[in-house]
């Protein structure tokens, strides 16, 4: 029991943080139209500017706006390559650019920090026992974080004036373009609030993991499995999707071996993508099959 | 969406440059002149995940070459490097191998850093005959040996040995392995299992996992729950800061033995007080400071330590560099350019001292050091120290 609510809070942790990713892709992809696939990138250099921060003793705050700013940084130059400076794109080139925006990011990563890696100043984790259970403080606190970034995101979109303006360009850029909406500053807000949660999640994914240039790869295939999973339309459920893929990973490591937990992953994505078309499937064969049956029969 | 048919001719175009580059780049050299220099190649791992492994080594033989043509050069001739990266691609290393080993003016060539590369450098070495000084650790390299390879890390063997002993001396008798889910981390398994029946330790649990992944807070909770006496590691970076990491945090204080990967200054960072329980087997140059004058590894340590720009130092990788650029410096001193007596003295190399430990090779043995120069070490305050 013990070893299920670690593992349960370890997969919520880092599920966390595929929630944040799946977020960025969503909103991105609604207004632009564009699978951003940098998107763990601007995670990863949120991580490694955070934890960097951290270790100068910079304080929390301070590091969290780092880690921001640096993902800020990261996506108007993700932007700027994919977005402005193509024309919006509303084909695979634009994936193309994104995807070579990626190995920039890493590789002005790899020149800014090296091949080093970086976590948190070790200290003493805050422990706190529920029932017979030791849980560490800090990923309790993660998930708290995340749960917050999502209903401030959530609020944004849905009760303010430029939430509405974003909104409206997502589902109809022309009609929105018809009644004033400045649709390409629409683009890059939409960048920019994709930035200000992946800094938020580099910050928590530096609390729970270790930073390093070459963590986006990773980060971006998870968040975008979360994000197709959560059908790449509403962030809540993009986010929902994040915390199943972590939760799934953290059992598949914990109840058979870690290194199978992408190819599982990989295997449940594909069942819950093609269940709604297999199940459409076996419903039309079997009227089919009964039919036959019937001719058989007389 | 519109089709553009411009940007395929323009793409078949580019690919036609490319073509044409890479002919261009194959053509002829001028033969080796009386007093030409002696050029050198390399293969190394620079970028990737394995940068880790390559960067260290490559700067250490820049510094070596450049410190050569300092002093004159090798018996009047000027060393020139050529090194290639192979971002840890067998695919690219073959490649680059072949591009060094085709022209005539390389003598020899080092590398690569991590054993696949080496591994698929190996029958081209031998097949084009050019000496190969691999830095890979696999066994395979060496055994059984082949004419043009010549291996300069101490074998997985020696060092997971070394930490078996150090656990029967401490009373470990039953333990948990995590081996990283890549070639380095399976080969380890393997060596590792057999090691331990041999030292008669328990192998309770055996964790697989992502050196790259988020956490290992699942494995090191299962491997917790076997109530074994130790955790070992064997694992590309930064899978031994991650097991380290874990185990602070679920507040796991038993005895920790890790191979050398987890000697660098992020391992520290994330192990913090608790890093004086692991022991970590690695070379002596890693503790550099600590190394005594009469020990046979201290010119050799030294020499590369002095090349460093201040505040920057050499580490095991950069020792092994050293070692094997150092070897051929001597070979090509005595036998000169060309790569079939190269080889030969290559093999004749006996009793040298360098960073990593004692070289002696022979027709037998490609293998070329032992278990002597290796250290157990453990952390303390922010720093290596020995553990004994």
């Amino acid at each position: 029991m013990e070893a299920f609510v670690q593992y349960l809070i370890n997969g919520l942790a880092v599920g966390g943080v595929f929630a944040l990713i799946a977020i960025g892709y969503v909103v991105v992809f609604r207004v632009v139209r564009i699978v951003n696939i940098a998107q763990g990138d601007l995670l990863a250099a949120a991580t490694l500017v955070f934890l960097w921060l951290m270790n100068a003793h910079a304080g929390l705050p301070a590091a969290i706006a780092g880690a921001v700013a640096a993902a800020l940084a990261a996506a108007l130059f993700v932007e700027r390559i994919a977005v402005t400076t193509g024309g919006w794109f509303d084909d695979l080139r634009a994936f193309l650019l994104t995807l070579a925006a990626s190995q920039l990011i890493q590789g002005a990563l790899l020149l800014l920090f090296g091949t080093q890696y970086l976590t948190m100043p070790a200290s003493a984790p805050p422990i706190i026992a529920i029932g017979d259970v030791h849980v560490n403080g800090v990923y309790l606190l993660v998930i708290a974080i995340v749960v917050l970034a999502l209903v401030g995101l959530v609020l944004f979109l849905e009760r303010t004036p430029l939430g509405w303006a974003m909104l409206a360009t997502a589902d109809d850029p022309l009609a929105a373009r018809l009644c004033a909406v400045p649709i390409r500053t629409m683009g890059v807000l939409a960048f920019a609030i994709a930035a200000v949660v992946a800094g938020i999640g580099g910050a928590a994914y530096g609390a729970v993991a270790i930073g390093s240039w070459n963590a986006g790869t990773t980060l971006s295939t998870a968040g975008f499995a979360a994000a197709v999973l959560g059908g790449m339309k509403n962030p809540t459920r993009a986010a929902i999707g994040g915390f199943v893929l972590g939760i799934l990973q953290a059992l598949v490591s914990g109840y058979a071996a870690s290194y199978l937990q992408d190819p599982l992953t990989f295997v449940f994505l594909i069942v819950v993508l093609l269940a709604p078309a297999l199940a459409r499937r076996v419903a039309r064969r079997r009227p089919r099959r009964a039919a036959r049956a019937a001719a058989v029969a007389a | 969406m519109i089709v553009r048919p411009h940007l395929t001719r323009r793409l078949a175009a580019s690919g036609a440059a490319v073509a044409v580059l890479a002919l261009a780049a194959t053509t002829a050299v001028p033969q080796a002149q009386s007093n030409a220099p002696y050029v050198i190649g390399a293969v190394l791992t620079i970028s990737g995940s394995g940068a880790n492994f390559g960067q260290p080594s490559a700067e250490a033989i820049r510094l070596l070459v450049k410190n050569t043509n300092d002093h004159g050069g090798i018996k009047g001739h000027k060393v020139e490097l050529r090194l290639q990266d192979d971002g840890g691609d067998t695919q690219r290393a073959r490649a680059a191998f072949s591009q060094l080993a085709d022209d005539k003016s390389v003598v020899a060539v080092i590398g690569s850093s991590a054993s696949p590369a080496s591994l698929a450098i190996k029958p081209i070495a031998n097949d084009k005959q050019i000496p190969d000084l691999t830095l890979g650790s696999s066994p395979l390299l060496s055994h059984p040996p082949t004419p043009y390879v010549f291996q300069f890390p101490v074998p997985t063997m020696l060092r997971a040995r070394a930490l078996y002993d150090e656990m029967k001396r401490r009373n470990v008798h039953k333990i948990a392995v995590f081996v990283s889910n890549d070639d380095y981390g399976q080969v380890s398994e393997k060596i590792l299992d057999a090691e331990a029946q041999r030292a008669g330790i328990a192998i309770d649990d055996t964790e697989r996992f992502d050196a790259m992944g988020a956490n290992v807070d699942s494995e090191v909770t299962r491997a917790k729950s076997k109530s074994v006496d130790a955790f070992i590691v064997f694992s590309a970076d930064p899978g031994s800061a991650l097991v380290a990491k874990s185990m602070v945090n679920q507040g796991v204080t038993i005895p920790a033995y890790a191979d050398s990967p987890a000697v660098n200054p992020g391992f520290l960072q994330a192990a913090g007080p608790s890093a004086s329980r692991w022991t970590v087997v690695t070379t002596k140059i890693d503790i550099a400071d600590l190394v005594r004058p009469n020990d046979p590894s201290y010119k050799a340590i030294h020499e590369l330590v002095k090349l460093y720009p201040a505040g920057q130092k050499p580490n095991h990788f950069s020792g092994t560099g050293a070692d094997a650029y150092n070897v051929l410096a001597a070979a090509l001193a005595k036998a000169g350019p060309d790569r079939v007596k190269l080889r030969q003295a290559i093999e004749d190399t006996k009793n040298f001292d360098g960073a990593t430990g004692v070289y002696t090779f022979s027709p037998q043995n490609h293998q070329g050091v032992g278990g002597e120069g290796l250290a157990l070490i453990t952390g303390e305050g922010g720093r290596w120290k020995l553990a004994r």
